[in-house]
């Protein structure tokens, strides 16, 4: 029991060490629009809910935000809850739909579904918090979630790849 | 396990799911593009009141009475131009075709704005006395 517990500690450390090292390569990249990012992080966030369940995906993404906002220096601001938002509602979203529905969709499917309600709450907050008008947030929304939908199918694929591979990995021990 | 079988391993519910989200976003793009493509309208004030509002998408002559008589003004090709003026200098007449911004004739007290619609006409920075 005790060392299950401290494994999953140091897989927890391990994984969220992963992500924010990806979220803050990410950072690094230039792209089109400000905001529009591929979220490889959620990756992470699916190998840990597909392999050690909601718990460590919360942790492993609540550790992530934190420490990358940290790293880019947006700690306390409005892209900080943007992006604490986003992963919590995309960790949600995923876990009940494996949870509730489990062999309905492959992890292509839940990355998507993941991605769409990260965007939908990021769209939410950015809203409440920065842009406070309609109309532009209206006509920008389905273009986001179309890149979403498209970043989501790429890192389902991903991580697909992965989980199988450490699946393999994991059945000997 | 290579790409082409993780494609394989994929649901009917994720290859449903994808192509509603992808159709239902380019269907809302178009759809939002339909609704917010006549946006940019024309205000036209004379003596201060605002006597008309007009799509810069439609071609148009409009005439408006000021204070020393009629102006006539055109909209053409998504740009406004003043064609008569009973002014002196004719200074809005040589500001040409406009596509954005403003032409105001002051002697005749016409001023005709181009941009979004707002509430309560002209907003006004400030005022010093």
């Amino acid at each position: 029991m005790k060392l299950t517990q401290l494994q999953n500690k140091y897989q927890i450390a391990l994984l969220s060490a992963f992500a924010i090292g990806i979220h803050s390569i990410e950072n690094l990249l230039p792209s089109p629009i400000p905001w529009l990012r591929f979220g490889f992080a959620n990756i992470i966030t699916l190998i840990a809910l597909y392999i050690y369940g909601f718990r460590a995906a919360f942790t492993v993404t609540l550790i992530r935000t934190f420490i990358s906002s940290l790293i880019n220096g947006t700690f306390p601001g409005p892209a900080y809850l943007m992006s604490l938002g986003g992963g919590i509602a995309a960790t949600i979203s995923m876990w009940l739909i494996i949870y509730l529905i489990p062999h309905l969709f492959s992890a292509v499917g839940i990355s998507v579904i993941g991605a769409f309600f990260h965007n939908t709450i990021q769209i939410f907050i950015a809203y409440l918090l920065l842009i406070q008008c309609l109309e532009p947030v209206i006509l920008v929304s389905p273009l986001i979630i179309l890149a979403g939908t498209i970043a989501g199918t790429i890192n389902g694929i991903v991580a697909e790849f992965v989980i199988a591979n450490l699946k393999n990995q994991l059945k000997p021990t | 396990m290579n790409l082409h079988q993780i494609v394989r391993n994929t649901t009917k519910a994720d290859r449903i799911l994808i192509l509603f989200l992808i159709i239902f976003c380019f269907s809302l793009i178009i759809f939002f593009n339909r609704i917010f493509s006549n946006k940019p309208s024309i205000h036209i004030y004379s003596e201060g009141k605002e006597v008309y509002i007009l799509s810069l998408n439609e071609n148009n002559q409009v005439n408006i009475k000021g204070r020393l008589g009629i102006t006539t003004i055109e909209i053409k090709d998504k740009k406004v131009r003043f064609i008569s003026s009973p002014c002196k200098n004719k200074l809005c007449i040589k500001q040409g075709w406009k596509d954005s911004g403003s032409i105001i004739c002051l002697p005749n007290n016409v001023i005709v704005s181009i941009g979004e619609y707002r509430k309560g006409g002209i907003e006004i920075d400030a005022i010093t006395k």
